[in-house]
Parts: structure tokens; sequence; C-alpha cells
């Protein structure tokens, strides 16, 4: 993997662990929203991915490694 | 060696790759869900629709893909590379676009919360290690 993959990767990862740690909290704040996690905060909410992604892309320059989750306390069920 | 090491979310086992895609200039880490029942790797639409896929130039499958509720568009990235640790497996990765703007509110969500796939295409390419009760979720090159 080349350097900036590796760099990419583990940026998402931090923002991903940030996402499943902070879930609670995240959750008060942002229930049925999409977020979008980066350098370890949210920087942006929004009920639609669509919006929430090119809000996303305009605030970072389309920086690697940004982690979005959906925050809901239901469950996700996957029988596939 | 190589262990790649992923994790458990509720029961679910994931793992994280980096897909790359020159045609469609993505070079992104996924989160993707393994899933030994799913016969190829394949992007769900939150992550297609968060990536920008450009569904125009992706070569539509022959095959018919069962998505949620049914059959759905399937399309094919030819050119990708999916990267795991240090490992480069170059497959081609499956993308479903489920009709969203079809769908009722609740239904979109639910569809817009399922992960993408990693399928035994690539997972027989590892030893999978599942093993909820101990923690450890990895995939071990056996090369």
């Amino acid at each position: 993997m080349g350097h900036e993959a590796r760099r990419g990767m583990n940026d998402f990862e931090r923002n991903q662990k940030w996402f499943i740690d902070n879930f609670s909290a995240i959750l008060k704040e942002y229930r049925e929203k999409f977020v979008a996690i980066w350098n370890q905060r949210v920087i942006e909410a929004d009920a639609d991915l669509e919006r929430l992604s090119r809000r996303v892309k305009a605030k970072t320059k389309s920086a690697k490694g940004v982690y979005v989750g959906y925050v809901s306390e239901k469950p996700l069920e996957m029988i596939l | 060696m190589i262990r790649i090491r992923g994790f458990f979310r509720n029961d679910a086992g994931y793992i994280n790759g980096h897909l790359v895609s020159k045609e469609l200039e993505i070079d992104e880490t996924v989160e993707f869900l393994v899933d030994t029942g799913a016969s190829r790797t394949t992007l769900l639409d939150k992550d297609a629709i968060y990536l920008g896929i450009n569904y125009s130039k992706l070569r539509k499958s022959e095959y018919d893909m069962s998505g949620i509720g049914g059959s759905v568009d399937t399309y094919v990235i030819d050119d990708s590379i999916l990267l795991f640790g240090d490992k480069s497996i170059e497959i081609p990765v499956f993308v479903l676009r489920h009709p969203l703007e079809s769908m009722d509110k609740e239904e979109k969500i639910k569809i817009l919360r399922f992960p993408s796939l990693v399928g035994r295409d690539v997972l027989h390419k590892f030893k999978l290690i599942f093993d909820k009760e101990g923690d450890e979720l990895s995939l071990e090159n056996r090369e």
C-alpha cells in the first residue's frame, strides 16, 4: 500500500474509532442523521446523505479518510 | 505472515479495505461487512453515494444480483484494486444501485444503512478468523 493510501486509511480508522467510542454522545445530538467525522469530530450532519456528501467534500476539499456513519439506536438487522 | 485486523460491532464483523479505481478516480477506504454468504465483494448505496460513483462510467453486470427487497441494478468496477494491509487484490468490485428515488423515507434509510460487503471472492484469498467470543476478527495472508 502506498504512502498516501496508508495515510488515508489511518485517518479513516481514527475517525471510525472515534465514531464508535463516542456513539452515545453523538446519538444525543444527531439522532437519525448521517454524520461525517474528520479529525475526530463531527464536521457535518444531515438526514440526506447526498447533501451531506456534497457539503463534506466542499468543506474538506475532498480530503481522504472521512468516516460517514448513520446515528440511530435502532439496531441494524441484516439477513443477507 | 500478514494479519489484517477487523472488528465486531454488535455481532457483525467488519474489516476496512482501501478501494482504488483510476477510471472512477477513487482512492478511498471503505468499511466492509464480512459476509461469507456474498459471492462478490460489493459496494452498497451508502458508499457508492459518498464516493460519488459515476454509474455511466461502469459496465452493467450481466448477472442478476439480488439486493435488499429483490433484484437491483448492478454495475461492475472492472479496474478496481482492493488493498487489505499490504495485500493488493485486483478483482472486479460490484456496485448495487437500489431505486432509492421510488422508496419511502423509512425504506430508503434502511437501504442506506447497509454496509458494503466483502465476499467470498476476496475472503478465499485469506484465512478468516471470526471469533466473536474471543473478540478476534482477522484475515491472514497465506503467502
